[in-house]
């Protein structure tokens, strides 16, 4: 499957090719769960939703149109589930009568532990809209058009939902420069 | 020494070998299901076919029973299909993964024939020996079938408040057909009671769609 592009793997998947999904599986994994990591920084829960993007790929290939382009897509399920999961605070019950003894994802090494762990609390306390057009325009390099794409907003909006979200982060990380 | 690295660059948390298998596991285990691909154009005319064909089935049956007549009915054609019209382009719309320029087509359509229904409408013929409530609650229930029809196809994408309003003006407007057809009653009694069902059609397919858990989170 190397060489494929993703938007190839997808038709092959729409026409009933499981080995496509599976290749598409394991190039974006990572990336999503990444994602919804920053996005709801609760491993386990992050896990759950990552499993619940590749399901709805399985069930949504019917909304796929040829030509769509397949990152954008699928990261807007994930920040769908995301969303979801943040609005009504759902978990699964594995995890919602007693805290984790920690999550099974393990850090990754590199990097200051201290400045990521301040900036990944400071994305927290930023509402959901800003916190999500943070992490898709700074970490997960998206355009503004992007963003507004999916969010069904101008463009303006989402990077003034942005901006708001880099002011807010610079509140709250004080003398940590760059944050913009 | 090493350059100082970019905290926002930083790797996020590496997933789990075991959560990827899990998640590898869960989506082999539901493309064993075989559950058939419906594409959303189809659940579309779906949710289309649900209000038109139910709005064509009563026409029908008032023809057969002489309800109405053929002068009657050509009289009254534009705005039927008006109707069916604002139907389709808000069925399409809701189901259509990149609609929101043709939701808001249909919105417009919408508002468009609401205004239409009123002021096409003439004096009242006489006055009414049913209560006037009958007509919002046969609106409703004609429309009980198409909105759960919607609400299935709803349910295979994210909520997007816009996109379940647009199916709820869609199911709708088969009692707005078959009122159109069968109540003689003024421009008023149309205000209240038959745009007033049709509203509370589009604010319940928004509600209840908002309360379903969606079967996916496509957009």
């Amino acid at each position: 499957m190397e060489g494929v592009t993703d938007e190839a793997l997808m038709d092959q998947f729409c026409q009933g090719e499981q080995p496509a999904f599976e290749a598409l599986f394991a190039r974006h994994a990572g990336r999503v769960h990444g994602f919804l990591a920053r996005m709801v920084r609760d491993g386990p829960l992050a896990e759950d939703l990552m499993q619940t993007t590749f399901l709805s790929v399985i069930r949504a290939r019917g909304r796929y149109e040829r030509g769509t382009r397949f990152t954008p897509w699928l990261l807007t399920i994930a920040a769908n589930a995301a969303r979801d999961a943040l609005r009504h605070q759902q978990h699964v019950d594995a995890h919602a009568h007693a805290p984790p003894d920690g999550p099974t994802s393990v850090p990754a090494p590199d990097g200051d532990p201290a400045m990521r762990r301040r900036i990944e609390d400071a994305l927290q306390q930023l509402p959901v809209e800003q916190r999500e057009a943070v992490v898709l325009s700074k970490l997960e390099g998206w355009s503004f058009e992007e963003i507004a794409e999916m969010r069904g907003i101008r463009a303006g909006a989402a990077r003034l939902r942005a901006h708001r979200g880099y002011e807010r982060l610079r509140e709250l990380l004080g003398g940590l420069e760059e944050v913009s | 020494m090493s350059p100082p690295s970019d905290p926002w660059r930083s790797a996020p948390p590496r997933l789990d070998p075991r959560a990827m298998e899990r998640a590898l596991a869960a989506s082999r285990a539901e493309l064993a299901l075989k559950r058939p691909v419906r594409p959303w154009r189809s659940q579309a005319v779906g949710v289309f076919a649900a209000s038109a064909g139910l709005a064509l089935a009563v026409l029908g049956v008032f023809l057969a029973l002489g309800r109405t007549t053929g002068a009657m009915l050509t009289g009254r054609a534009p705005m039927l299909a008006m109707l069916l019209s604002t139907g389709a382009v808000c069925s399409w719309g809701a189901l259509s993964p990149r609609g929101r320029p043709l939701r808001w087509v249909g919105v417009g359509m919408a508002l468009l024939s609401s205004a239409l229904l009123v002021l096409t409408r003439v004096a009242p013929r006489g006055p009414s020996s049913l209560p006037e409530w009958v007509c919002t609650v046969s609106h409703v229930a004609l429309a009980l079938v198409p909105l759960v029809v919607a609400l299935v196809a709803l349910r295979s994408a994210a909520f997007d408040p816009l996109r379940a309003a647009v199916a709820g003006l869609s199911v709708g407007t088969v009692g707005a057909f078959v009122g159109e057809l069968a109540c003689e009653q003024g421009p008023g009694h149309v205000a209240t009671y038959h745009l007033g069902a049709w509203a509370l059609l589009t604010l319940t397919t928004w509600a209840l769609s908002k309360r379903l858990k969606p079967r996916t989170y496509a957009p």
